[in-house]
């Protein structure tokens, strides 16, 4: 067992941990700009995923079928650390001529103990408190966990691991991520090396290796690429052994760049390589099964392999462009200075060929970067795999999987002494809409429609490697600039720090209200540069695509407020927000007078707890076109003023000439005997006109038109005989004959008022020129069957029509993802509820499946399809029954469920 | 043959005797398989005897309980069941059954869901009130059985049926905006069908009318509702009142264990008057339906030759309000 492991590691060589070898005992997580990593407390950069980008656009993948979440869209995994050094000593004074360290097992049989080492710390460093989510006053669970406060510190945050090795040297390593755009897809790496004897996890004991001089130690910083961890197993071409990755390192001549100059002023060649990058990004895949295109990039191919939702059908998965350099190197350990020759070698190694190295061979290989080692005719920098002439990146034997390493050296180190290297490592590529985009062009080009070509996606995916470029070149010139400027080498300019946000669903709106960062000064020079608050909104996913849907302050012309109502919201949809700061520009000390952002990261509310609006029940089913409209006003406190009881509904109907309105309407006085304290008053069918006059149809029994007609709006009074109990039909009015300067038609009500009285409607059609602009014919149903009484007591209140609870979507099927609630599979909805109702589930046999209590006075709510003993129902016929205390209700609905628990298993469908 | 009824009366005592501590209400598996309609009980007469009927043999209906009392039913025979089920789905049934003794009995069976209309919706997030009501549309559920029962013995019957089952659910649609058209994007229909196997049988001990019997139904290899049914009737009247036959009171009880829930305990009480009329009454324990009492009333008529049986119920349903069923048999 142990055997086969050390040849996986042999494979992996230098930077790996598996979870066979050790316990990991601590993951630090970076999750603050669009590069996100996360890592152990030995820092082999994590089994799964070590960097990712873009940070939080990834597709579901459940591995459990909870929703534990894999972020599938890594770049590169199992970074980490190795040296080496010659003549080594061990505790018991055997001296070893080569040893060789790595924060995995080595590989080398007679120095097999020096991999791993013994955590001393990991801690993640913030610069301000992170802002507090609260979604419907409950309290997010912070997105960034952190263990210290440091006002001081150049970024966001810092994720800082310091570990001993059993070479004798206690690393520190230290990532620098940023939140704002100008820092966001790059992280600095920064390392010390300190030579103390000191090979467990305690410092301050006395050394295990006390007074030895290192010689010749190199330090070595590695990665296993992994573009695109969703494309590479999306297209077939499962992670493990088939990944088919291309890297190439730029900066062999970095130095004749320079010539005699500096890395802002070069006096050099300027054709030479001007930046120092190690870059790995995805190739075609000519080795997999599917060979009929080229899958640079790897175009999704296949919808049903993700959960929800899928990405379009050609949409590049592997976009991606990594890379990793040197941006300082200590000349020695008395001497600081950057040694601008560095790295000293370059080399990658294709991870699946197994091979076996004595220590000197590895030595020589990976630290000397000696070629003819491995029966190679080359020094210092390997030439790519593609430069060696190899034209397949799964090629198994010679390419797959070509591991990077970057290393620094030789250095002398006695003991006590330290040595310093800065790294960056940095992510940039086609973004998540130019990939859908561009990779929906290729795929219709393939289905034989007009697109873009292979050759057209190639080229549009490696400007990815000009977008990486750009972000090192960015990066590295702030580093040198900061340096000449006395400035900490790896500070930005920053933004106002992201406020607390607070997001309350509210009936079809969602309310957003955030704290006051207006005062808060710049950390760089200390002077308020607050200009303005941006919101921004994704539906169904938190990883969806955001846009902004509003901003103060800044140019905006919108005053700087902390709160806002989106109305531009659907019932029963999930939806995720975050709200950003922005500054004026005036304290970038980089580019003066451009804003600088707070991180979308900060506050944006968590994948699992979305803010879903909703319509209050009145709502739902007082509008105008419920079924059986009918009304019945029936006080029985007489005296006072009468009451008023029906429907409008809001319209906005241009008026002509010819504009009329048709309607049906039956008066009916009902039960009570006329008495001076029952007193019918009327049933009218009224207008507003040009939203201040109204237009009122009334129909009275015992009504005298003449004294009641006390307001100058009346258009028409119809003396129409309630006691008869008959419907008038086919009624009409011509609008400006009766109004002369209406010009639009603005609501509609349909009602009546009084003491004692009913009404029916049915018909109503509002005609002009144009033809019908509105028409209700409430269902054709016979209202006197089934009526639904608006009844009116001392407190008014209006009764839900329970025969309007419906359940959406109906049929449910699993696959149908467009008409279902995308982003929540499974879920249901009853709509037209009361406000508080008990919903009771059964199958069709009668069996109970689900109580749920209805008691948020919404009038919705929804169901995942969960039985009480939490498994999810089959296909079937479903019973509800819905009892509240304005009565009962049963229906039925569908679930059909074709997904196998396989598929539900590994997130599809769910 | 002596032997071989032993042992089927020991393996069906050492079934009933064990299953109640076996069966564990925690372990409800309730909507974990489809085709949920075969679980409706059909029959008026065993309705209301709160479905403990698997111990009464010679009921038309008794292929829907347990296919070994087909063998006792004497002659040709056809029943019709209407039953007004819950929600306002009306479930339908029948058996025709043929019944030589030297033969056995072969019986066809079939059971039809109405269910009236549904109505179609769809999430739409550009409607105002967020979904859209696509109008009606129906579904299709049916059964259809073949079976056969014999009688091993005077007192033992072993039966079987074979049953189809079918199930239409009707157009799955999708819906989409193309453009600002909002459009039927494509229509498939969801259909599914299984195959199931029912068995059973029934000993007459012929002890105070003491009968015992075992049913197994639905078993397939889909995930259906597999049922196991263990039943036991005694005439009470034989035990309390010998010789009392024309005021018959007969009590039966069954154990149910199901796929879908623990167990469930059924009872029913029969009196019939001159074997001619019947009052039953019937209460069922379950840990999953709404279910409780049922009552009921039948009679036996002769009518030129005919034999004609007519059996009412009434069942309560909890929220889902009440069952009435209705069967209607003729023997030739």
């Amino acid at each position: 067992m142990k055997k086969r492991y050390s040849i996986i590691s042999l494979v992996i060589m230098f930077a790996i941990v598996t979870p066979g070898f050790c316990q990991i005992a601590e993951v630090g997580k970076l999750e603050i700009g669009e590069l996100w990593h996360s890592d152990e407390d030995i820092p082999s950069g994590g089994w799964q995923v070590g960097y990712q980008w873009p940070g939080n656009v990834v597709r579901v993948k459940t591995t459990s079928g909870l929703n534990e979440t894999i972020l599938a869209n890594g770049c590169a995994r199992m970074g980490g650390l190795s040296c080496g050094t010659t003549n080594w000593k061990n505790r018991v004074g055997s001296v070893f001529p080569y040893a060789v360290y790595s924060v995995s097992e080595s590989v080398i049989e007679h120095t097999g103990n020096l991999a791993g080492g013994s955590p001393i710390h990991l801690k993640i460093v913030m610069r301000r408190e992170p802002p507090v989510v609260t979604v419907n006053g409950v309290k997010d669970v912070p997105r960034h966990p952190y263990t210290d406060i440091d006002p001081n510190l150049p970024s966001d945050a810092m994720m800082s691991i310091r570990w001993a090795s059993k070479i004798g040297i206690t690393f520190q390593q230290d990532y620098y991520a940023y939140a704002a755009k100008n820092g966001d897809s790059y992280m600095i790496l920064d390392f010390h090396a300190l030579n103390n004897g000191n090979t467990d996890n305690n410092e301050n004991d006395a050394p295990e290796l006390k007074d030895q001089v290192l010689t010749d130690v190199y330090f070595n910083f590695g990665i296993q690429p992994h573009i695109g961890f969703q494309g590479s197993e999306q297209n077939g071409a499962v992670w493990e052994g088939r990944t088919d990755d291309w890297v190439e390192y730029y900066g062999e001549n970095y130095l004749d760049f320079l010539g005699s100059g500096t890395p802002l002023n070069p006096a050099g060649d300027p054709n030479a390589d001007s930046l120092r990058v190690f870059m790995a990004w995805d190739g075609d895949n000519n080795l997999d099964s599917y060979t009929e295109h080229d899958d640079t990039g790897d175009p999704n191919r296949n919808t049903t392999n993700w959960a929800e939702p899928y990405p379009t059908l050609g949409t590049f998965l592997s976009p991606q462009y990594w890379g990793m350099g040197i941006l300082h190197a200590d000349t020695d350990v008395n001497d600081e200075t950057n040694d601008l020759s560095q790295p000293v070698t370059t080399v990658w190694h294709p991870a699946l060929k197994a091979e076996s190295w004595t220590a000197d061979i590895g030595y020589k290989l990976f630290f000397e970067g000696d070629g003819s080692v491995i029966g190679e005719n080359w020094q210092r920098h390997r030439p790519s795999p593609q430069e060696m002439g190899f034209t397949e990146p799964n090629d198994p034997v010679n390419v797959c999987r070509p591991n990077p390493y970057v290393t620094i050296g030789p250095y002398e180190m006695p003991f006590n002494s330290e040595i310093h290297w800065t790294m960056l490592v940095a992510v940039n590529g086609l973004s998540p809409e130019k990939c859908e985009e561009y990779g929906k062009q290729w795929w219709e080009a393939k289905q034989g429609g007009d697109g873009i070509t292979d050759m057209e996606k190639n080229a549009l995916l490696a400007t990815g490697r000009d977008s990486l470029m750009k972000v090192f070149s960015t990066a590295t010139k702030r580093y040198f600039r900061n340096i000449e400027n006395g400035r900490h080498p790896f500070d930005t300019p920053d933004a106002p720090p992201a406020p607390d946000l607070n997001v309350t669903a509210g009936p079809k709106s969602v309310f957003l209200s955030w704290s006051d960062v207006t005062e808060e000064p710049d950390p760089d020079t200390g002077v308020k540069d607050f200009a303005g608050y941006r919101i921004y909104r994704a539906r169904d996913l938190n990883y969806g695509r955001y846009e902004m849907i509003w901003e103060c302050g800044g140019n905006s012309g919108v005053p700087v407020a902390h709160s806002f109502v989106d109305t531009l919201v659907q019932r029963g949809f999930g939806y995720f927000y975050y709200v950003t700061s922005y500054d004026n520009g005036s304290q970038n000390w980089e580019t003066p007078g451009e804003s600088v952002e707070s991180g979308k990261y900060l506050n944006m509310m968590q994948r699992n707890s979305p803010v879903i609006p909703f319509l209050p029940p009145e709502n739902a089913v007082v509008e105008l076109n419920v079924e059986n409209l009918a009304f019945k006003v029936r006080r029985s406190n007489s005296g006072g003023s009468f009451d008023t009881v029906g429907v409008s509904h809001h319209l906005d109907i241009p008026v002509d000439d010819n504009t009329t309105v048709a309607y049906d309407i039956k008066p009916v006085y009902s039960s009570i005997p006329i008495a001076d304290n029952h007193y019918p008053i009327y049933v009218e069918l009224s207008l507003v006109l040009d939203d201040t006059a109204t237009a009122n149809l009334r129909y009275a029994y015992n009504y005298s038109g003449g004294t009641n007609k006390t307001t100058a709006d009346f258009i028409q009074i119809v003396q129409g005989d309630a006691a008869k109990n008959e419907w008038l039909f086919d009624e009409s009015f011509n609008v400006r004959n009766n109004f002369p300067t209406a010009t639009r038609i603005t609501n509609i009500f349909i009602g009546g008022a009084g003491w004692d009285y009913e009404g029916f409607a049915d018909n109503i059609v509002i005609e002009n020129d144009n033809g019908i602009q509105f028409s209700d014919n409430f269902n054709d149903g016979d209202f006197s069957s089934n009526p639904q009484w608006i009844e009116i007591n001392d407190n008014p209140v209006q009764i839900p029509n329970l025969n309007k609870i419906i359940v959406v979507p109906n049929p449910y099927y699993d696959r149908a993802v467009l008409n279902n609630y995308s982003a929540e599979p499974n879920k249901i909805m009853f709509f037209n509820l009361p406000g508080q109702c008990t919903i009771r589930i059964f199958t069709v046999a009668g069996d109970l499946v689900k109580t749920i209590h209805h008691t948020n006075g919404t009038s919705e709510e929804p169901w995942n399809q969960v039985t009480e003993s939490n498994q999810l129902v089959f296909t079937g016929v479903y019973i509800y029954h819905v009892q509240s205390k304005y009565g009962e209700k049963t229906g039925k609905f569908i679930i059909i469920r074709t997904s196998t628990q396989e598929e539900r298993d590994l997130g599809f469908f769910r | 043959m002596e032997k071989y009824k032993y042992l089927l009366f020991f393996t069906w005592y050492a079934l009933f005797v064990t299953t109640p501590t076996a069966g564990n209400s925690s372990m409800k598996k309730i909507a974990q398989s489809k085709m949920q309609f075969i679980k409706i009980s059909p029959s008026a007469r065993a309705a209301a005897l709160g479905d403990a009927f698997t111990s009464y043999a010679g009921d038309l209906n008794a292929i829907f309980y347990n296919p070994a009392g087909m063998a006792f039913v004497e002659g040709t025979g056809v029943v019709f069941n209407n039953n007004s089920w819950i929600a306002e789905i009306s479930h339908l049934s029948g058996v025709f059954c043929y019944n030589k003794d030297a033969l056995g009995t072969f019986t066809f069976s079939f059971i039809s869901m109405d269910y009236g209309e549904f109505e179609r919706t769809i999430v739409d997030e550009h409607a105002w009130v967020g979904y859209q009501n696509l109008g009606a549309f129906s579904i299709m559920e049916y059964a259809l059985g073949l079976g056969y029962a014999r009688k091993i013995t005077n007192r033992l019957s072993l039966g079987g049926q074979l049953k189809y089952l079918y199930q239409n659910l009707g157009d799955i649609q999708s819906f989409a905006y193309i453009g600002t058209e909002f459009e039927e994007h494509k229509t498939s229909t969801f259909k599914d069908n299984a195959l199931a196997f029912d068995f059973g049988t029934y000993y007459d001990t012929e002890i105070k009318g003491i009968t015992i019997s075992m049913a197994m139904q639905n078993f397939a290899n889909q995930p259906l509702p597999l049922i196991f049914r263990y039943g036991m009737s005694v005439k009470l009247h034989e035990v309390f009142f010998p010789g009392a036959e024309n005021n018959a009171l007969r009590l039966s009880g069954d154990i149910l264990q199901s796929k879908d829930y623990g167990d469930g305990y059924q009872f029913g009480l029969e009196y019939a008057l001159y074997e001619q009329y019947f009052l039953r009454t019937g209460y069922k324990i379950t840990s999953a339906t709404e279910e409780d009492f049922s009552f009921g009333a039948g009679t036996n008529l002769m009518l030129k030759g005919l034999k004609i049986q007519i059996d009412y119920s009434y069942s309560k349903f909890g929220v889902l309000k009440d069952i009435n069923r209705l069967s209607f048999g003729i023997r030739f």
